[in-house]
Parts: C-alpha cells; structure tokens; sequence
C-alpha cells in the first residue's frame, strides 16, 4: 500500500453531469472550447456512434437525440480543486496528474489506517459526491491508475501486493502512460491490451517509443518505476472573493473591485508584518468561463502599491470572456520577511520621479521645459565656459 | 584659417555655464590691475576716486595680485582664445579672477574719460577659474 490514485474519467462531463443530474444516462456530448466539435461523450452517445473529435453537426446526425453540453472551465478548475482537496484529507503529497487524475503518496499513513480499504473510503467521502470518483490503491502508480479507472463510481479499488501485473493484464492499451501519438500507434499496430504491450520485448518498446515507452513497459507489468511527485507546499494563503450581482461589465468596475479585494486580503492579520511573493487572480464570469492569472513577484512584497501596480496591467489588458460574476484574488507566498533594508538612492530615486513629473506638468503648462540640468561637457578644459553646460530637462 | 572641427558648444538646448562676465579694470604703471569694478553698467569716470553706476559695483581697490597665467586657445581658427588671467585680491579681502581678452577691440581711447585707466568693456572681464 503506497498509492492511491482518485480519478473521475471524462471530468469536464462529469462536472457538466453533476450539474445536470437528470441527464444521467442519456445520450450527451461536450462540446469543445470552441464550440464546433466534441471533446467528450457518455457512454450511451458513444453506443450510437458519437466520439470525440467529430463536428457537432456530425455528432446530432449519428445521435439526433444527442444532448449537447457547453463547456464551463471555472466548474471544471473547482472540481479538480475539490478532488485535490479530498486527496489532501488522507496525505499531503499530493500530485495532479492531470483533468481528473489525482494521486496521493501513502507512505507512513500504515498507522493511522491500519485497515487499507478505511483509506480508500476516507478518499471518496471527501470526494464530491456528483462527480462519481473512484479511487485506487495499489503498490504503484500505474496499477493505482488502472484500480481506479476500473472501479466503479463512488468505490475504491486495492491491488494486494503483487497483484499489479495480473491486474493489469486486461485493462485496455489507451491507458498506458503514454503521448497520444504513441496511444495511436499502439492502436495500429493491433495492441489493444496493457498485457499485449507487457508482452512485447523490452528492446522493442524502448526501440519504438524512447524512454517513455521503456518506462510504460515497466508499467504495463506492475513495475511502474515513476513516483508520486507532490506538489510543491503551497504555505499559508489569503484568498478574498467578491460575487458581483448584477455581473461587472466595464474594466473599470472589475479594477476597482479588484483594488477593494487586494485591500481587504492586505488587512488579514495572516499578512500582517510579512511579504507576499505570489498574487493570483481569478475571475469567473456569469455563464462559468475561467479567466485567471498568477503573477509571481521578483521580489517580495507587503507595500500595497507595489502589489497592485504588478497587478493592474493583468486585469487592464485582460480580455474577459465575459461579465465577471466572481473574482477571486489570492495572496500566496507569504514569507518571514517584515521589513527590508532601503538602499542609499532609493529616496533619490522617489525625489527624482517627482520632479520628473513636476517638469512634465509645467512642460505641458509652459510650452517648454522650465527646468535644465548641469551637463559635463569638458571638464578638464582650460577655458572655463567650455567645461560645463545647461542642457534643458525634458524627462 | 582652419574652420573650427568641433561642434559649436551652443547646441540646441546646451547653454555654457560659466561665461565670462564684462569687468571695469584700471590698470596700473607695471601693467596690473590697480583698481576694479564689477557689474553690467558702465562705471562713474567723473572722479579719480571712483564713483560708480546704478549697474556697476563700486570701484575696488587692489591690494594684491596673486597670480597671473595666460593661455592661448585655438589660435588656428577663426575666432582665437587669447587670455591674461589675474587671481587678485581686492578691497575687503575678496579674490576676483580677472582676464583680459587679448583678442577682444578696445574701444576709441577718445571715449575713454580717463586715459589713467583702460575701459576694458569689451577687454576685462571676471570670471570664475
């Protein structure tokens, strides 16, 4: 017992699904981003003939009673946070692997769960129910994939030890830990059983596919070498939200609510005294479309001006894709620090950005710049008019 | 005569600091100055003791000349630097840096209300070395 792998296949549509449960078991496709073609099916769709990768007008016409869906990134980023967090209830090595996809490390959790099969209960039940999760524990990752893809929804799967590559033996080829174009080849080459790839030489899948098909070999025989690679601790974290009734249309509102969010995250005593090294930004708009971004500062910051004039930029030359009914403005990063040394010039510096702005404003009042600066022109000259000059100052 | 290869040092925008300013010099027997007057206007000549204009300062007197250089500048070109520097220090302890400007033109000696003293308004000048 070393892995436990949470999945929910097709996640977009189980996400979709779990907001519409009356369309469970019907016929329904996903639409891609662009809405011109499927990017995921039920298995009702594709019993009539329905796949991914056909145009919509294609799909209605294989399945005229087809159910077409939009896709909502924003529900989908929530549901991934939410498997991530069921995960993190039971350890906190946590990896995401990809949409749907988690795996948990769960070395050293022998104690707290002496029976194994409490370990895969305590993962579904922190699991969204409507999602339909199932989870997988095995020695390694892969047989840990291939336990939870063949568990059925809400149940946990376990492979004793040794039992991985008997397991394995049946599960299809597409699962292996390989690129798509590898997946394909597979297909062509009429291997469609993880036990035919484990079958082949071991030169052969190395010759064909690199290192990875070297390493999907040792998979497909209950050796998967590669290890859970947690993400990196996140640390403490602020996160202020604001819903919007009705939905921020115009820039300028969304800034100022932004402004009003990094204000209210700023005053959280978790923030008091320290620095913060990485903002995040996420808006979501009425009809569940994901807009975010995550600037990482180059250095640590607790000054409030600082923070935003990193941040106004992202959001005065975002393109929304649409009202923004939440945002979400994340402070992450949070360091020891509380204060910094000021440099020497630093006050020059701040001096000297004033008079520039001075200048500029007496430039446009004048006509002309009202101010010069010394220049050096030869200063070891003879003469003494030809050593320094005025030169106008126009920053 | 060699046209100057350098860039005219009023340049667009580059004013020169330093320039000398005109200077009223009475100029003893050993050809050092003896008494000076500084300022724009031209000095009260009426009395050897010197009066003065609303502009010009008041007449000085020399007590010591410090130290005197020339130096000749671009003597090649059309318009030549040539400078007799006095360091002196005048009445009241003050030390003024005097030229007189050997290629400037005196002005008509008959103008010149005192033939005791050269009125160098165009000739003198003070500046700071």
């Amino acid at each position: 017992m070393s892995i436990a792998c949470l999945a929910v296949p097709s996640l977009a549509l189980a996400t979709e699904l779990a907001e519409h449960p009356r369309l469970a078991g019907r016929a329904v496709a996903l639409a891609d981003d662009a809405g011109n073609r499927v990017a995921e099916v039920t298995l009702e769709a594709r019993q009539r003939g329905v796949r991914p990768g056909l145009t919509l007008r294609e799909a209605v016409a294989y399945c005229p009673a087809l159910t077409v869906l939009e896709p909502h990134p924003a529900r989908v980023a929530r549901a991934v946070d939410a498997l991530v967090e069921a995960m993190e209830a039971v350890t906190p090595l946590v990896e995401v692997a990809g949409a749907g996809v988690v795996y948990g490390d769960l070395v050293g959790l022998e104690g707290l769960y002496p029976d194994p099969a409490d370990l895969g209960r305590a993962v579904l039940a922190a699991a969204p129910r409507g999602l339909r999760a199932r989870a997988g524990i095995a020695e390694e990752r892969f047989s840990a994939y291939a336990a939870a893809r063949s568990a059925n929804a809400g149940e946990a799967l376990r492979l004793g030890p040794g039992e991985g590559a008997s397991f394995l033996e049946g599960r299809p080829a597409h699962w292996l830990p390989l690129e798509a174009d590898a997946l394909e080849q597979l297909r062509l080459f009429g291997i469609e059983t993880v036990g035919a790839f484990a079958a082949l030489p071991f030169h052969a899948a190395q010759a064909q596919f690199g290192a990875a098909g070297a390493r999907a070999w040792l998979a497909a025989r209950g050796e998967d070498p590669t290890p859970v690679r947690p993400r990196p601790f996140r640390g403490e974290r602020v996160i202020e939200h604001a819903q919007a009734q009705p939905p921020l249309v115009s820039k300028e509102a969304v800034t100022l609510t932004v402004e009003q969010l990094l204000r209210r995250a700023l005053r959280h005593r978790m923030v008091a005294q320290r620095f913060v090294r990485v903002v995040r930004l996420r808006a979501i708009t009425e009809d569940e479309h994901l807009w975010e971004r995550i600037h990482t500062m180059r250095e640590p910051s607790g000054d409030r001006e600082r923070l935003w004039t990193a941040l106004r930029p992202a959001i005065e030359y975002a393109e929304f894709p649409g009202p923004i009914a939440w945002l979400e403005l994340e402070l992450g990063g949070l360091t020891g620090e509380s204060a910094r040394q000021q440099g020497l010039f630093v006050e020059h510096t701040r001096r000297r950005e004033q008079l520039d702005e001075m200048v500029r404003h007496l430039k446009v009042r004048f006509g002309q710049s009202p101010v010069a600066q010394v220049v050096e022109v030869e200063p070891w000259h003879r003469v003494p008019e030809r050593r320094y000059a005025l030169l106008d100052y126009d920053p | 005569m060699a046209s100057s290869t350098r860039a005219p040092l009023r340049t667009a925008g580059l004013r020169p600091l330093g320039l000398p300013r005109p200077a009223y010099v009475e100029v003893g027997t050993d050809g050092l100055p003896s008494r000076v007057a500084l300022g724009s206007g031209a000095p009260d000549t009426r009395g050897a003791s010197g009066g003065r204009t609303a502009a010009a300062g008041p007449w000085l007197a020399v007590e010591q000349v410090e130290e005197v250089w020339r130096i000749g500048e671009a003597w090649w070109r059309e318009t030549p630097i040539g400078r007799t520097y006095y360091r002196v220090i005048v009445d009241g302890g003050r030390t003024v840096t005097l030229f007189r400007d050997e290629f400037a033109i005196a002005p008509p000696r008959a103008l010149a209300a005192s033939s005791a003293f050269e009125a160098a308004t165009s000739m003198w000048f003070e500046q700071h070395y």
